[in-house]
């Protein structure tokens, strides 16, 4: 019977745990964007102040199969709260990357995501 | 989906449990400590100090949870940069004022004299703050936070008879003090419900907002799902009061193995309960913003 309960429990919230908090008001670039020059910083900014906590930044593999890989950044996390966050990048060749990040909220929630962004050159 | 959405409620739901039981049984035998019975009284006081020991554990592993959910890897778990931010946030700070209270409680029921409840009174308090500290209880500052401070001691009155009740079922039918005590606890038990509901409405209708923000976020639904199991619960204890507890006058034994069942589903139900409080409580985004 427990196991029962249980099942229905996990079933009943299993599609409210996938949905996250949404606090970003904006990126720049903005997600899915396709670029022309390769961006040399990236801001994000919260809708309330927030700790950046982790930020990655990933080169997509060319080809199938093989995985991402994270370029390598001069990035700590912040200790104080900020809207704004700019975080400096390396120099960008063209490809598609993965921006990973992570923060946590004045109200102690921890709340993390992905953004996408294209290099096309001219 | 990842681990932590799971483990941090998960913590949660272990801290929820061992404080409401300790407070709750603290609240027990505040209200009807001149009528239980030795083994009843010592019972109670066993099940406290359990309880502080046990969250004496938990606390400390929640609190490298919250680490481990802050960076979002395993390894953060011990991460002294991750542990340190854990330190600063309103999430790890709650925590540590949990542990003080289980640290408190557990010291006046393992070497104070059990006169002092000032002690006990002290680490009860902080144990209910700590659940104020962070998260959407914090939205409309002191107002919202002494209403979840409130929810809570009702909830705690109500989880903390169970298992002393349910011990009495065994033990005190002969000398007719189960129903006194269960008499008396479904008279105190309106004066918390109506605590417990004024409080919960209140905060609902602050973090849900409107019948919009009720019938069709996450947040509302969940709370709806809630507010469903709280009826049932509810439904179940005015069977207790209104129906079993009477009875227990007239054929003593045959009631008191029916109260210990209605106890069990309700601590099943109340089980869940704090479940979808911790994940409501953790993960989704009320819609007040």
């Amino acid at each position: 019977m427990i196991k029962t309960i249980l099942k229905t429990i996990i079933l009943i919230m299993l599609p409210v745990l996938v949905f996250g908090h949404s606090p970003l008001k904006s990126v720049d670039p903005i997600d899915k964007a396709i670029l022309t020059e390769a961006p040399t910083e990236y801001k994000m900014i919260f809708k309330s102040p927030a700790k950046l906590i982790k930020f990655e930044i990933l080169k997509q593999a060319e080809e199938k199969g093989k995985k991402p890989m994270p370029l390598k950044l001069n990035y700590k996390p912040s200790k104080l709260w900020y809207e704004s966050h700019v975080v400096k990048l390396p120099k960008i060749s063209t490809g598609s990357y993965e921006v990973r990040w992570r923060t946590m909220g004045e109200d102690g929630h921890v709340i993390k995501g992905t953004l996408n962004f294209e290099v096309k050159g001219e | 989906m990842e681990l932590w959405t799971v483990l941090v409620p998960l913590g949660k739901v272990m801290a929820y449990i061992l404080s409401l039981l300790m407070v709750g049984t603290g609240l027990f035998i505040l209200h009807f400590q001149s009528l239980l019975s030795p083994s009843t009284f010592t019972y109670c006081q066993k099940l406290i100090f359990q309880s502080s020991l046990a969250g004496l554990i938990v606390a400390p592993l929640l609190f490298l949870l919250v680490a481990g959910n802050i960076g979002g890897d395993l390894a953060s778990l011990i991460d002294p940069l991750m542990i340190s931010i854990a330190f600063s946030s309103k999430a790890g700070q709650a925590v540590l004022v949990l542990f003080l209270g289980f640290l408190l409680v557990c010291f006046w029921s393992y070497s104070l004299p059990k006169q002092i409840w000032i002690v006990a009174l002290a680490g009860f308090s902080l144990i209910l703050i700590s659940f104020s500290v962070y998260g959407h209880s914090t939205i409309n500052g002191y107002s919202t936070q002494l209403l979840i401070v409130l929810h809570l001691l009702a909830i705690s009155y109500w989880v903390g008879s169970f298992l002393p009740l349910r011990y009495s079922t065994y033990r005190d039918i002969e000398d007719e003090k189960l129903f006194q005590i269960a008499h008396k606890f479904g008279i105190y038990a309106v004066y918390y419900i109506v605590v417990l509901v004024i409080a919960g409405v209140s905060l609902g209708t602050v973090l849900v907002g409107d019948l919009n923000g009720l019938l069709y976020t996450n947040y509302g639904q969940v709370f709806l799902f809630k507010l469903s199991l709280v009826t049932i619960l509810l439904g179940i204890g005015a069977m207790n009061k209104f129906v079993l507890v009477p009875n227990l006058q007239s054929d003593a034994k045959a009631n008191a193995v029916k109260l210990r069942k209605s106890i069990g589903r309700e601590i099943i139900i109340l089980a869940f309960i704090l479940v979808i409080s911790s994940i409501v409580s953790t993960t989704i985004e009320p819609p007040y913003k």
